[in-house]
């Protein structure tokens, strides 16, 4: 009971100290979300009285306070650059967002693990330094470039996929490959290097003692042990997927909260990147202490107080 | 590589995973929302346009950002148009007169006209819509485009509007005819005004059907406009910051119109026979302005010389690939008012010689600019800094993102040369010189004072005639020509392309890509 109270304490630092992060980084950048706003056109005056709607005539401290008053009550604020709630526009992407990670992280499985098997069947075969290779171009590849090369090959040669946008399973499968390819990539190499690590432990010794064909062993014994590396390293994208997949989203006009976030920073929108971290950063940590409880409910040893 | 299993890592990202999947399914699942009065349109007939950014506000009187002006074109009308070519024409008044000494303008509407709520358009209405902007306490940002100068609006019966100014304005019509004009339903007035949300109604041939933020917005005909319907379904406009994006949905056909299209890719694209490819002159004006503030740029002769060091033609013809036009004027050509009046041509040797008069320029210049804000941005400050370099003058170029841009040069004496664009939303020569060259605009970077410019400012936007106030414009341009706070440089052509089977598209040179017309030609017909 204390040890709960005691991660819910540190939860909620965590996620004030972000939110003050957030909020203050943006303030302090050159910039001025009512001056963006009115833009060229805007006299003096229709700038002050932008401010003054936005409440930035106030101290910084003061705004920080109201920020936080409403967010207790679980209030977002409205975003500077639409007038809309906060909340209403990362719900209006989240969507997006949720779906393409999780299309990628299928891709990423789909490459990675047949990559890292036929790696392992045979460490010094042809399929291995293949594996090698290809990962390794994949991995020095930025995200857009590959993205675009895509587009041309998929979009505009075949034809076989729309080009852009997010309004359709169809149109998510080309930012799904190029964020995917990455993650697939990255993960090939994990599972290559432990699956390689767990092919000279004992228990596949024992097992190849006891007289099993070599595909048993890979699949049943030294597999199900050696993916564990790579599920910690998916459970770490989570936070650049739900966040970090700006690049992708650019480029193929998907509509998720990376490109929002950005827009947002773009805008210097306190309220709109306070937000948003606010959201990634809950995303993170509940996703984290959910495992810790449940930790203690499946793992006896890390039951014991502390 | 030693792998350490752990099984409290292996529980926690289970649970990762687990979350994820629900989520993606609550994902699939969730659909967008929309607006229940509008009629759900046909694929077919429908255009899509894929533009540069998403708008901020469909509130006219609020909206201050390109794409929201482009939208609010289609979702409302104001009182007079502009012609694609500049010419003042009725809109929703039908006529209207102008008392002798120039401040009281008498406006007669259409009878026909309908709001897309059925609320018909009265006096009454315009004359909310004139209240709303003036009042002091809806803080609109647009509020200063005629707080300045409007005096009152009153109804003087069912289909008859006064507006009396507080000075003759020789460009009111043009002003009226701006997209920050247009005319609101009285229902959404209303409605914002006791803090509900705005509800984006005019009377213009489209309707909003929805609003998916960040992905599209969707336009419908509507069936009453009293010229009659549309002939398209409707129109989508969809946001893609990526210029090769908005190239390769026109070549595919994910899209219809993609405005504006990057000048690499016009090239490209003028290959393909289903793909029609356009530019036209706009009134944008890309300049640098001279920090007068820092010597030697308070010196005349010194700004004049960096004017003729620099080859403003080899600029627009070879890093803007022909697609714009070297400035020969402070305002572009199809802007109202204009006097090829720049008498400062590429002459470096004549450079080198006022530079030499003066004692030459012994320290660094700081050149900023921003980044990927205007075409080929970058290319053309580093270009200005090669051709001053030539001409024996060292230069440290500096780009910016453009928030911090703004910010800065208002903020920071650091600067001494600033490249910087503008469109005057009206069409004329006083929106394009007074934000510029007035002692006291805000846009006035250079911290240009010139007390003639002022005055004749001044007397030029109370003249009614109008050969009196091209005359004056002229003399403007002159003066601002010779005393040079800034360094001259071109105004880039609007880009744009659609698919060949898209015809009636209309662009005026204010940057509105004008669709009310436009239709889908039959195939094969």
């Amino acid at each position: 009971m204390l040890s709960l109270l005691r991660n819910l304490t540190e939860v909620t630092t965590v996620l004030a100290g972000v939110v003050l992060a957030s909020f203050l980084l943006v303030y302090w950048l050159p910039g001025a979300p009512a001056e963006l706003y009115g833009g060229q056109e805007a006299s003096q005056r229709d700038i002050e009285r932008l401010r003054q709607r936005m409440g930035l005539d106030q101290p910084v401290w003061v705004q920080i306070t109201n920020y936080a008053y409403r967010l207790l009550g679980g209030d977002l604020g409205e975003s500077l650059r639409s007038g809309k709630p906060v909340s209403q526009e990362i719900a209006a992407r989240l969507p997006t967002t949720l779906r393409l990670a999780g299309l990628a992280v299928l891709v990423s499985l789909a490459i990675a693990i047949p990559a890292g098997l036929a790696s392992a069947a045979n460490p010094q075969g042809l399929a291995s330094r293949l594996v090698d290779w290809a990962s390794l171009t994949v991995l020095a590849v930025p995200v857009y470039w590959l993205g675009l090369i895509l587009i041309l090959l998929f979009a505009v040669t075949l034809r076989w996929l729309p080009p852009s946008g997010s309004e359709s399973f169809a149109h998510l499968l080309l930012p799904a490959l190029a964020l995917g390819m990455h993650t697939g990539a990255a993960s090939a190499r994990v599972l290559q290097a432990s699956l390689d690590d767990a092919m000279k432990q004992a228990y596949v010794r024992t097992a190849q003692g006891k007289g099993l064909t070599p595909s048993r062993v890979l699949w049943l014994h030294a597999l199900p042990n050696a993916l564990i590396p790579v599920v910690t390293y998916f459970g770490m994208e989570v936070g650049r997927l739900l966040g970090g997949t700006v690049l992708t989203e650019t480029v193929f006009a998907v509509n998720g909260i990376g490109r929002f976030l950005v827009t947002s920073i773009a805008f210097r929108d306190y309220p709109a990147v306070a937000g948003v971290v606010l959201f990634i950063a809950l995303a993170v940590t509940i996703t984290n202490a959910a495992a810790d409880v449940l930790c203690r409910l499946l793992d006896p040893r890390t039951r014991r107080e502390r | 590589m030693i792998v350490v299993v752990n099984t409290k890592a292996r529980a926690k990202t289970l649970a990762l995973v687990l979350l994820l999947a629900s989520g993606l399914f609550a994902a699939w699942r969730s659909t967008a929302p929309t607006l229940e009065r509008a009629r759900k349109p046909q694929h077919g007939d429908m255009i899509s346009v894929v533009i540069v950014a998403e708008p901020l506000r469909l509130d006219p009187h609020d909206a201050t950002d390109a794409p929201s002006a482009l939208i609010n074109f289609h979702l409302y009308e104001r009182l007079v148009e502009l012609t694609p070519d500049g010419e003042v024409v009725p809109g929703l008044a039908e006529s209207w007169t102008i008392s002798d000494d120039g401040t009281t303008y008498v406006f007669k509407l259409r009878e026909n006209v309908r709001f897309h709520d059925g609320l018909p358009l009265t006096a009454a209405a315009v004359v909310a819509n004139f209240e709303r902007l003036l009042s002091p306490e809806t803080a609109l940002a647009r509020a200063d485009l005629i707080s300045p100068f409007v005096q009152s609006a009153a109804a003087l019966d069912t289909y008859t509007v006064e507006i009396r100014l507080r000075q003759p304005v020789g460009s009111f019509l043009r002003l009226l005819a701006h997209e920050a004009l247009g005319i609101v339903s009285p229902l959404s007035i209303r409605a914002s005004q006791e803090n509900r949300s705005f509800r984006p109604v005019g009377t213009g041939p489209f309707v909003l059907y929805e609003w998916v933020p960040g992905d599209r917005v969707t336009l419908v005909a509507f069936q009453d406009h009293w010229r009659g319907a549309p002939r398209v379904a409707g129109l989508v406009f969809k946001p893609m910051p990526d210029g090769s994006s908005r190239a390769i949905a026109l070549e595919t056909g994910a899209a219809d119109v993609a405005y504006p299209l990057d000048p690499i890719h016009m090239i490209r694209l003028r290959a393909f026979p289903e793909i029609e490819v356009r530019h036209a002159p706009s009134q944008r004006v890309i300049y640098a302005a001279f920090n007068l503030g820092r010597p030697p740029l308070d010196d005349v002769e010194i700004r004049r010389a960096l004017n003729h060091a620099v080859d403003r033609d080899a600029i627009a013809r070879h890093l803007l690939f022909g697609l714009a036009r070297p400035l020969d004027s402070p305002v572009a050509p199809s802007t109202w008012g204009h006097s090829p009046v720049l008498e400062l041509p590429y002459d470096p040797e004549r450079a080198v010689a006022l530079l030499s008069k003066k004692g030459g320029i012994h320290r660094p210049l700081h050149l900023w600019s921003p980044s990927a804000r205007y075409v080929q941005d970058r290319a053309v400050a580093e270009a200005i800094a090669g051709y001053w370099r030539a001409v024996g003058i060292d230069v440290n170029i500096r780009l910016f993102e453009w928030g911090t841009y703004l910010s800065l040069l208002s903020t920071s004496d650091q600067w001494d040369v600033a490249v910087l664009g503008w469109v005057p939303a009206t069409g004329e020569a006083d929106m394009a010189l007074r934000p510029i060259y007035h002692s006291l605009a805000r846009g006035n970077h250079s911290g240009y004072r010139s007390a003639a410019i002022d005055r004749l400012l001044d007397q030029a936007i109370a003249t009614g005639d109008a050969r009196e106030r091209l005359e004056l414009y002229r003399q403007i341009q002159s003066q601002i020509a010779f005393d040079a706070p800034v360094l001259f440089l071109h105004s880039p052509d609007l880009t744009y392309g659609y698919r060949s089977d898209i015809a009636g598209i209309r662009v005026h040179s204010t940057e509105i890509i004008d669709l009310r017309a436009a239709y889908r030609r039959n195939r094969g017909g």
